[in-house]
């Protein structure tokens, strides 16, 4: 049932190795995003601390309240043509890769500047308040206080939010990136072994996710040791 | 010292505070004592605006607080806050939880902070504790570099927020202690607690707020034995 992995191994490998990348990428932007927005909703006076965050609530409702592959396909189809241009590869870089990756990092910007409000909120009130009284600003506090018991909070839904990450980006198979997904299904179209083929995928899906939360548990716990 | 002008205060729609007036001199020890809810707390918290009041004015040293040109953060280094939750920074070490603002506010390099911190530990018995972090301390040892954190800036008034209420029964005496050492060492101090037998060894005026008003303001011998209001007698019968 699993003999068609001494041919098409290499496949699974290029796979999981874009996979891991578009994984990796998506993380990094998605969190960069994730954390500038946040920053930036601290300044709601004025007219443009309130469009601003007027702006962001409209990011993050639209991102989060549409499905993934729409978002996708939007980037994918819908902007070019909107725009009369045709995607083409940067230097050895496909063009799915670019879009695929840059719709994953603002979808999952989205859900991480989210994670991160929760964590802010967590911090207790009194928190703000004593470094208030000893007469800090609001910015000090938040950068010496605040942030950093935040940024501890936001550790385990950061974590998971990963996880989800890399199940989710098999979504970009559908614009042709060949990521692990497309070449399961390539290799189920070649063998037509489709339990098998889709079995080996969903254990590689499952060694990374399982692989990140060990990753996460641990960098956890050598924080809390700290405190 | 401390001047509170027709101070109101409103928490959705509901008023908490009605038209207060209160002086406070150099030297003296306050205590507020009433029933929960009374707006004692309030009234506290109004004094270094964590609390922002609808209207009224509140004065340091003839400093309008509530003036858009009043810097605020200059007049909170000189008003030190006690909070009933401690409010200990779990994020850093006992020292660094009191040499923050010296090194952000004062500009302090380490040995100088770190020096300071030192000294106050030593003053509240907890030299130590220098390196710990808070959530390896009692509440009362809490309480206690809450005290000496809030010291670190030279305050020249210390506000308590029922400073005892989240502590066991234990260990409500060694932060006692160390607020009488601070009052028979000249600080002005504003305490809202329900300490009795304290207000009335340590105070030297007693206030009793109920309803959003002070209905007593006299000593503490005065209001303890002869109080004036019948509000007051009931609350005294309750707790005493």
């Amino acid at each position: 049932m699993f003999d068609f992995i001494i041919d098409y191994y290499p496949m699974f490998l290029k796979g999981t190795g874009m996979t891991i990348l578009l994984a990796l990428l998506t993380v990094f932007f998605g969190t960069l995003i994730g954390v500038l927005i946040s920053i930036l909703r601290f300044n709601n006076k004025g007219i443009i601390g309130k469009t601003l965050n007027k702006l962001a609530d409209i990011y993050i409702a639209f991102f989060r309240g549409t499905p993934l592959m729409i978002q996708l396909f939007i980037f994918w189809f819908g902007i070019p043509q909107l725009c009369g241009i045709r995607l083409k590869p940067i230097g050895f870089i496909p063009a799915e890769f670019i879009v695929g990756a840059i719709a994953l990092a603002i979808n999952s910007g989205a859900y991480v500047t989210e994670i991160f409000r929760a964590g802010i909120q967590a911090v207790e009130i009194g928190q703000m308040e004593a470094g208030r009284s000893l007469g800090l600003s609001e910015k000090q506090t938040l950068k010496h206080i605040i942030l950093p018991q935040a940024v501890k909070n936001v550790l385990p839904a950061l974590g998971n939010e990963f996880v989800v990450i890399i199940k989710e980006s098999a979504i970009v198979s559908v614009i042709g990136l060949a990521d692990l997904m497309y070449n399961a299904d390539k290799v189920t179209a070649a063998t037509f072994n489709a339990f098998g083929v889709y079995i080996v995928a969903a254990l590689i899906y499952f060694l990374l996710t399982s692989g990140c939360s060990k990753l996460v548990t641990l960098f956890e716990r050598r924080l809390q040791q700290d405190a | 010292m401390l001047n509170v002008k027709k101070l109101s205060k409103y928490f959705h729609g509901k008023q908490v505070l009605h038209e207060i007036d209160l002086e406070i001199k150099e030297g003296e020890i306050v205590t507020i004592i009433g029933p929960s809810g009374s707006g004692k707390s309030t009234l506290l918290r109004c004094l270094n605006l964590l609390e922002i009041p609808e209207s009224g004015d509140v004065f340091f040293e003839g400093i309008n607080l509530l003036d858009a040109k009043t810097n605020l953060n200059e007049i909170r280094e000189q008003i030190g806050m006690v909070f009933q939750s401690f409010n200990l920074f779990p994020n850093k070490t006992v020292g660094e939880n009191i040499t923050l603002a010296l090194k952000l506010l004062k500009k302090m390099n380490d040995s100088q902070a770190n020096e300071i911190a030192m000294n106050l530990l030593t003053r509240v018995g907890l030299a130590d504790k220098f390196n710990m972090y808070p959530s390896k301390l009692s509440g009362g040892q809490k309480q206690r570099v809450a005290i000496a954190r809030s010291l670190a800036l030279n305050p020249k008034v210390m506000l308590f927020d029922e400073p005892t209420s989240a502590l066991d029964p234990e260990m409500v005496t060694e932060v006692l202690d160390v607020m009488k050492e601070l009052g028979e060492a000249g600080m002005t101090m504003v305490i809202v607690t329900h300490e009795m037998g304290f207000a009335r060894q340590v105070a030297s005026r007693a206030i009793f707020v109920d309803g959003g008003k002070i209905l007593e303001d006299t000593t503490p011998d005065q209001l303890f034995t002869h109080p004036s209001h019948q509000r007051t007698k009931e609350f005294l019968a309750k707790v005493l």
